[in-house]
């Protein structure tokens, strides 16, 4: 026998707390760690598609959507034969495609889905309406109000589209 | 023996009066209408004509129309399999190589 008082209650509840607390202590460290480490990772991502991408083409950007805007206003003449209608369409058509090829291309590298989303609801969403526009008897582009609601607000739910779309990249 | 000449004349999966063919679900609806997927299976040539009077087939059609034959033949496949018969004024070639390029792009690094 040793001697020793044995350890009253208040002491072994003292000791497991004391366990309980470091090794709370350490789970909330580790939580740092690993929590803080991924959200530098989506901070170096999204830095990195800011400077490599975004930045670079923010030109490009509002520039394709002036000369899209500025050849899409030729379809406001009163007087336009079908094939006139069909020339215009392809200038449009044009400029999409290299905008695809020069912008939309590179956002593959970081997010395939956001590369086609923006295919789908920014350039084709454009192109057709602005198409179906064109050729429908029903609609009147040389009025100012129709060419207001089916060629100008078209392309600017694309641009605000598209911003919005690169804004909501979280990394 | 000559192979048949396989023939999809868009001109059957036309809205009366329209002079374009546009969207993503139409094109898918006209893929499925016209076989044409059952159709590249067979041996010989496909016939794709375009009536004289439309004036545009817009990529986003074109894309959901050839997604299945372009993902299967490829490109230099798919231009020897399909002859375009066209005697209007609008001229497809861009349009089609635009959708062509979009299908197969996950083939390629930046296309």
């Amino acid at each position: 026998m040793c001697g020793c008082d044995p350890p009253d209650l208040l002491s072994i509840i003292s000791d497991i707390a004391n366990i309980v607390m470091a090794f709370a202590g350490f789970a909330l460290a580790f939580y740092v760690f690993v929590y803080q480490r991924r959200k530098d990772r989506e901070s170096d991502r999204l830095q990195w598609f800011k400077d490599l991408i975004v930045t670079p083409n923010t030109p490009a950007i509002y520039s394709f959507f002036d000369r899209v805007t500025t050849i899409a206003t030729d379809l406001s003449s009163p007087t336009l034969t079908d094939l006139r209608k069909s020339q215009i369409l392809n200038d449009l058509k044009n400029e999409c495609a290299v905008f695809r090829r020069t912008f939309v291309v590179l956002l593959r590298s970081v997010d395939s889905n956001m590369e086609k989303e923006i295919i789908t609801n920014c350039i084709d969403q454009f192109l057709d309406n602005i198409t179906q526009a064109a050729f429908d008897p029903n609609i009147n582009l040389s009025n100012e109000a129709e060419f207001e609601a089916h060629v100008f607000m078209t392309l600017t739910h694309s641009r605000n589209y598209l911003l919005s779309r690169l804004f909501k990249f979280s990394g | 023996m000559k192979a048949d000449i396989q023939v999809i004349d868009l001109q059957e999966f036309r809205t009366p009066g329209s002079k374009v063919f546009t969207g993503r679900d139409r094109g898918e609806q006209d893929r499925k209408r016209s076989k044409i997927d059952e159709l590249v299976d067979k041996p010989g040539k496909i016939d794709l004509i375009i009536p004289p009077d439309i004036y545009s087939i817009n990529p986003s059609y074109l894309e959901e129309f050839l997604v299945n034959v372009v993902q299967k033949l490829k490109k230099d496949g798919f231009f020897n399999k399909f002859k375009i018969v066209n005697n209007g004024p609008y001229k497809i070639s861009r349009d089609l190589n635009e959708a062509i390029d979009r299908i197969l792009r996950e083939d390629h690094a930046l296309i």
